[in-house]
């Protein structure tokens, strides 16, 4: 199974967001597309969509020539639903944290 | 965006704050959870959930009145992570700031002394 947190690694990177942000956006795209949309040479972009797709958040085929790269859903939910959870277990404890300090000021 | 991150503002002084944050009781009562151990550093802690659930967690980092850092240890359906609270003054109370980040196993942390020899062993 892969590991969830190498998702989070993958994605600490503003270049490699940058990168989900234009393929979100393209669909598909070749390294080549991608590079002439960003301020980085085409082996760097090769370099962060192979850390991408170790993440499992991007896939590639090869179309004739070119490889076509593509965002694959599932690692995002993952990562999403993780996020609403732990997020929403934080708003109830600092919730009653706050209830708590106000119990004990009485 | 790989963290969760919550700040909320207090009309407490950060060491009331700290007081409940650092009693494993009044910790359990915000937490909802029974807590176990000491809130001491390398310490393992233990909660658990009135339905029975259990979450261990070790302290990595206590600084009164204002920081505690501890890594929930992952369970079956959980990702380890870490947990950074501080507690900062403000005119009229405290704003505590919480940041939980997942961690990934890849990184975690192996001794720098016993890794080398183990990695020359196998080359």
């Amino acid at each position: 199974m892969r590991d969830p947190g190498s998702v989070f690694d993958a994605l600490g990177d503003a270049t490699r967001r940058r990168l989900v942000a234009e393929l979100s956006a393209l669909g598909g795209a070749s390294s080549t597309d991608l590079a002439r949309r960003m301020p980085i040479s085409r082996q760097a972009v090769c370099k962060h969509l192979d850390l991408l797709a170790d993440a499992g958040l991007v896939s590639s085929q090869r179309h004739g020539r070119a490889v076509v790269y593509r965002l694959t859903p599932e690692p995002f939910t993952d990562a999403v639903s993780w996020m609403t959870q732990v997020g929403a277990a934080w708003d109830d404890r600092l919730g009653a944290l706050r209830s708590q300090l106000k119990r004990r000021r009485r | 965006m790989t963290d969760v991150e919550r700040e909320v503002v207090l009309p407490a002084s950060p060491q009331d704050v700290w007081d409940e944050v650092i009693d494993p009781d009044r910790l359990g009562e915000w937490f909802g959870a029974d807590v176990d151990g000491e809130l001491a550093e390398g310490e393992p802690v233990r909660f658990t959930s009135p339905a029975g659930g259990e979450r261990r967690a070790v302290v990595e980092r206590v600084e009164p009145p204002r920081r505690l850092v501890f890594r929930w240890l992952p369970t079956s359906d959980e990702p380890a992570s870490r947990v950074e609270i501080t507690i900062d003054e403000i005119p009229d109370g405290a704003v505590v700031h919480v940041v939980e980040r997942r961690i990934s196993s890849a990184v975690t942390p192996t001794p720098e002394i016993g890794f080398r020899p183990l990695a020359r062993a196998r080359a």
